[in-house]
């Protein structure tokens, strides 16, 4: 069975070992219907998603959602009514790092579980091999993007998450740049977002990014162990600004900053996303450095006004 | 720019809580008709003249508070006084309603309330304007003149003290008769500018001690203002009693005032702090005469030395000028008190 | 009777001085601790959307708007007096129970103070949070952020209590900021708690909130210094529960009567006091009750504020602006029922039936926002059923995390289920008027009720 997924807190690893093949949903197309149960003011993320899967742009039978934002935690019950040939389950993960949120949250997948293997020793040993398994495609993935330019890393590991494996990579060639050094990040990357990040390279390398879809993907290693101390790995170890309190993000965007000497940060967040737009003066404050942030809603008409911005903050 | 708005801050002072800065409140009356080339005569009878007036001067001057306020006789010209409005001068009192109590014992006075009366319609037009322009972030103080200082508009002036000091019991007792009339006017009046949303402040100017005694005082104003701060009370408004000239002579009897804020003029206000601190927030002193003579510099040293001493009182502290801002002072001047101020 | 602003003014005059000496807060004795002021007083130190509203002309309605509006003092007072005040964000009732147990704290939600800038008419709280770069495009609560940098509407609290999870991103936001001002104060913890979701399977659920509310009563043991014994906390418990049970009765009463013996407005605040009790739990709770007796004597009467002939609606998710509930009353209809996303404080905590730490718990998960739209709806449709309605209305605010996925499911399901029409109003920013473009679409849907 090939489960769609797409946020980052997602068990992959234990997706494999329930032999299901998980495919990460990243919307390269843009279609202006979208569901009617949307107000104007939805994610367009979402609504993007919602109608990617409507017109069966992947190939999956079911969709593993979390609850990371409102809109995710709600997205199951829009996909219900409106699209019949996807099974919808849904994982509540926890916002807080209570231990007993956690304990929650692990009760929620043991159901999961259950629904595909009874056999919890079967189910830890086959999750141990698809954490090495995965570990190592990420390590080598990580070591042929490191030095890759920003966009084209953006698709090589996007190419990794749908297919599940390393893409082709001949004629890779490494990316040197005198430009100013900027750290990218925001809400969830896709193909739609390459304009920005293409007029952004106009002016600056992007040398560091902490996009779920891009780094942060594939910066953080599950250890090798049991299901509880696997899951408690992705629970307590892996940053997402929309975490609270979310500092453990935070330390892991400065450490960037100071691993890549990033002189400038460029906040990219969809319209409507609370989780960034909420967070400039924190980053502006925490971070220290000048911030620009980008608002876009997928449709770009104001190309020529964030070239703009970007530009003022290169002459900054 | 300051994070909190003048109606938060003095909020905060009247829950007994120590604001960011000391609020100020230099009486910027006729003053704002000065800033704005109005002619007094506009300001002093046309409400949406006087709105405008106090918008320019907050604009300028950015204070924590508007003024809504003509001169000490708008309650007697309503009851029937007689004044006239030179074009680029104060209103005057040309023919008091009575010329002696004889008079008023034939004739008796008519205290019926009307908001048509005479110039209240100045208040009424004047505070709807503020309130709804800007209303939301500055308090808006109406002065309303107490009953002591309208006896005294209503005769003549002089006439009136005389009896007050020197008349016998019969007499007093008339005094007291009308004071009673005016002040069940008063309070009419209060009640219609309440409903406008501003806020009465109590101002008994010819009850200053630079005019009568305490035993005066005592008698024949105070009992009277409580009457008016009784009403406010109700409410649960916070009341202001602003007397001009000096009080140093009736402290004592001014402590037994009920009172919430007192803004002094002409008295030692350090010393006062220490007699009256602990009941009253006080409002004051800075001298009129200094704020219209004195250089910027002269006046930046002398609201520092006072918000030093001040700003500690137990019960609060708004720096203020003694009384009203002089008509013509120099704009520099109050900009430099009011910057020094919010240091 | 139903006024206005200025005859409240007229009707002051008549009340005598030892009624308006009479009610005190926190069963003090001095000056300050009085709060029976007219609208008047209020508008005075800026409320000034009071000019445009409508008021019940009781004592005890007075009791009620003087008691609510005297909030910010009270909290001041409260600290002035040595009580620990304690700030209670996200969960929208669930905890209070623990807080009023004990004697020395008062708990309370700034979430209250997003209603703001609606009485003041006035926008410099969207200004401040503006200035800290917060998206315009998000939900009004944005402005509790400002209330906790101006220090102007609460004392300092001694704790936080920040609660996130299945609940709304744009208050969570919010409150992320917000515990970013207290990162670094030693003197003021901030802790945060975790919303689960309502599911089938109701036990994990319980479990993590039976979990929180332990964590949090031994928090505020130590804040109180006070210890809370299982006989407190129980007691505490049956003091809220005799609130849900008086608030549940007097709305029965109010929405089955035939005539509606109390206006929208002034049920809107009542069900809001089941959050916090406005700050004061035994004053709030004769206030409540002196309502209750009034209610059903208006009903034993047949006498009622609005015309017999306003047609009956329930109004889902709490107007920012209370301008439309007056609105909606003056032009023919009537708020019979309501689901202001607070179910959670209209249930009665179950504490006979378990230990009060489980009760509470179980009676949190039903929640307005933790489950599923359906599950919402199903409430909406509840009321439409038991008061009779003959329509809906949903306010949204743009911007507002459940309300871009939610309405149109709400619409979708009360339509088909209970078939009665749904009217969706956006509410803007704070302004003196309802924009005359949907003053029209309101109008047309009331005819069509």
């Amino acid at each position: 069975m090939r489960i769609g997924y797409f946020c980052l807190y997602t068990p992959i690893e234990l997706l494999y070992a329930l032999s299901l093949k998980p495919v990460r949903l990243i919307p390269s197309q843009k279609f202006d219907l979208t569901s009617k149960y949307f107000r104007y003011d939805a994610c367009p993320f979402l609504k993007n998603l919602f109608s990617n899967l409507a017109n069966k742009v992947w190939e999956i039978d079911g969709i593993f959602l979390l609850s990371l934002c409102d809109g995710q935690r709600r997205l199951g019950e829009i996909l219900k009514r409106e699209i019949n040939y996807l099974k919808i389950y849904e994982i509540y993960f926890p916002r807080t790092y209570n231990l007993t949120a956690f304990q929650f949250y692990y009760e929620e997948i043991l159901d999961f579980i259950k629904l595909w293997e009874r056999d919890l020793k079967l189910i830890n040993k086959r999750l141990k091999e698809e954490i090495e398994i995965l570990n190592k495609k990420k390590r080598r993935l990580l070591k042929i993007v490191d030095s890759l330019n920003f966009l084209k890393k953006a698709e090589l590991i996007k190419e990794f998450w749908e297919k599940g494996d390393i893409p082709e990579t001949k004629f890779l060639e490494s990316s040197v740049s005198e430009k100013e050094k900027v750290l990218f990040l925001g809400s969830y990357y896709t193909p739609l977002d390459w304009p920005i990040a293409k007029m952004i390279e106009k002016y600056f390398t992007i040398a560091a990014d902490s996009f779920c879809t891009v780094s942060r993907g594939i910066d953080f290693y599950s250890p090798i162990s049991d299901l509880k101390e696997y899951l408690f790995f992705y629970f307590s170890k892996i940053p997402c600004i929309l975490r609270r309190p979310n500092r453990i993000f935070y330390h892991y965007i400065r450490r960037k900053i100071t691993k890549y000497k990033i002189n400038k940060i460029i906040l990219y967040t969809l319209k409507f996303c609370d989780a960034f737009s909420f967070e400039k003066e924190s980053l502006k404050t925490y971070l220290k450095r000048p911030t620009l942030l980008i608002e876009s809603d997928y449709s770009f008409d104001t190309t020529l006004q964030i070239e703009t911005r970007i530009g003022a903050l290169y002459e900054s | 720019m300051e994070i909190l708005t003048p109606r938060e801050r003095f909020n905060l002072l009247v829950f007994d809580e120590t604001p960011d800065r000391v609020l100020i409140f230099p009486l910027i009356t006729n003053h704002s008709a000065y800033v704005s080339n109005y002619s007094i005569k506009d300001y002093y009878t046309k409400g949406e003249i006087l709105a405008q007036a106090q918008i320019n001067a907050y604009e300028i001057y950015q204070t924590d508070f508007l003024s809504v306020f003509s001169e000490v006789g708008i309650i007697a010209e309503a009851l029937g006084s007689y004044f006239e409005y030179p074009q680029e001068d104060l209103p005057k009192l040309k023919k008091p309603l009575f010329s002696n109590l004889q008079e008023y014992w034939e004739r008796k006075l008519n205290s019926q309330y009307d908001e048509g009366k005479g110039r209240l319609y100045l208040y009424f037009d004047a505070i709807k304007i503020l309130y709804k322009t800007l209303g939301d972030i500055l308090p808006i103080l109406a002065y309303i003149p107490a009953p002591f200082t309208t006896l005294a508009l209503l005769f003549e002036p002089t006439e009136i003290l005389k009896e007050v000091s020197f008349s016998n019991l019969e007499k007093k007792k008339i005094l007291k008769e009308v004071l009673l009339l005016i002040t069940d006017f008063t309070i009419q009046f209060m009640k219609s500018v309440i409903n406008y949303g501003a806020l009465p402040i109590v101002v008994d100017p010819l009850a200053s001690g630079s005019v009568i005694s305490p035993e005066t005082y005592k008698n024949f104003a105070l009992p009277y203002e409580e009457r008016l701060i009784n009403y406010l009370h109700r409410y649960d408004l916070d009341v202001i009693l602003h007397i001009c000239g000096n009080t140093q002579v009736y402290l004592k009897e001014l402590k037994k005032s009920t009172a919430d804020l007192l803004s002094l003029d002409r008295i030692n206000l350090f010393s006062a702090k220490k007699f009256l601190g602990n009941k009253f927030r006080l409002i004051g002193n800075f001298d009129t005469t200094e704020i219209l003579l004195l250089s910027p510099e002269e006046i930046r040293k002398k609201v520092k030395n006072l918000v030093l001493k001040m700003k500690n009182n137990k019960k609060g502290y708004i720096l203020a000028t003694g009384c009203e801002v002089p008509f013509s002072t120099p704009k520099e001047n109050l900009i430099t008190f009011i910057e020094e101020g919010k240091r | 009777m139903r006024v206005d602003f200025f005859t409240w003014n007229e009707l002051f005059q008549e009340i005598p001085e030892r009624i308006i000496k009479k009610y005190k807060y926190y069963k003090r004795k001095e000056e300050w601790a009085r709060y029976l002021s007219p609208p008047q007083t209020f508008a005075i130190y800026g409320m000034r959307h009071l000019m445009s509203l409508k008021f019940d002309s009781s004592l005890e309605c007075l009791r009620l708007w003087g008691f609510v509006f005297n909030e910010t003092e009270r909290l001041f007072r409260a600290k002035q007096i040595n009580k620990k005040i304690i700030a209670v964000m996200g969960d929208l009732g669930g905890i209070p129970p623990i807080i009023y147990s004990f004697n020395s704290l008062i708990g309370f939600y700034p979430d209250c103070l997003w209603w703001q800038p609606f009485f003041s008419e006035n926008y410099n709280l969207f200004e401040v949070t503006g200035r800290a770069n917060f998206p315009e495009t998000s939900c009004y609560s944005r402005v509790v952020y400002a209330t906790f940098l101006k220090k102007a509407y609460f004392p300092k609290p001694d704790l936080i209590v920040a609660s996130t999870g299945a609940s709304c991103d744009d208050y969570s936001c919010v409150m992320q900021n917000i515990s970013n001002l207290f990162y670094k104060d030693k003197k003021t913890e901030f802790i945060w708690l975790e919303i689960p979701p309502r599911k089938e399977k109701r036990e994990s659920a319980i479990k993590l909130l039976k979990e929180n509310y332990r964590k949090l009563a031994k928090i505020l043991s130590e804040v109180a210094n006070e210890k809370l014994t299982i006989e407190k906390l129980i007691s505490g418990i049956k003091r809220v529960n005799l609130i849900r049970r008086n608030y549940q009765k007097l709305k029965d009463l109010v929405g089955k009567s035939e005539i509606a013996p109390l206006g929208a407005l002034e049920m809107l605040l009542l069900e809001f006091g089941n959050l916090h009790f406005y700050s004061d739990i035994f004053e709030w709770q004769k206030i409540l009750l002196g309502i209750l007796n009034l209610v059903r004597k208006r009903v034993k009467n047949n006498e009622g504020v609005l015309n017999k002939e306003n047609k009956k609606i329930v109004w889902a998710t709490p107007p920012a602006d209370p301008l439309y509930l007056i609105y909606f009353e003056d032009k023919g209809t009537r708020i019979v029922g309501s689901e202001y996303i607070i179910n959670q404080v209209l249930q009665i905590i179950p504490i006979n039936k378990t230990d009060p730490f489980t009760a509470l718990a179980e009676s949190y998960l039903s929640a307005s926002l933790i489950g599923k739209t359906k599950e919402r709806a199903d409430l909406i449709i509840n009321e439409i059923k038991k008061y009779q309605a003959k329509g809906v209305v949903i306010s949204q605010v743009f911007g507002a995390s459940h309300c871009a996925y939610e309405t149109e499911i709400l619409k979708e399901e009360i339509e088909e289920k209970a078939k009665v029409p749904v009217l969706i109003i956006d509410i803007p920013l704070p302004a003196s008027e309802i924009p005359l473009q949907t003053q029209t679409r309101i109008n047309a849907f009331i005819e069509n009720l």
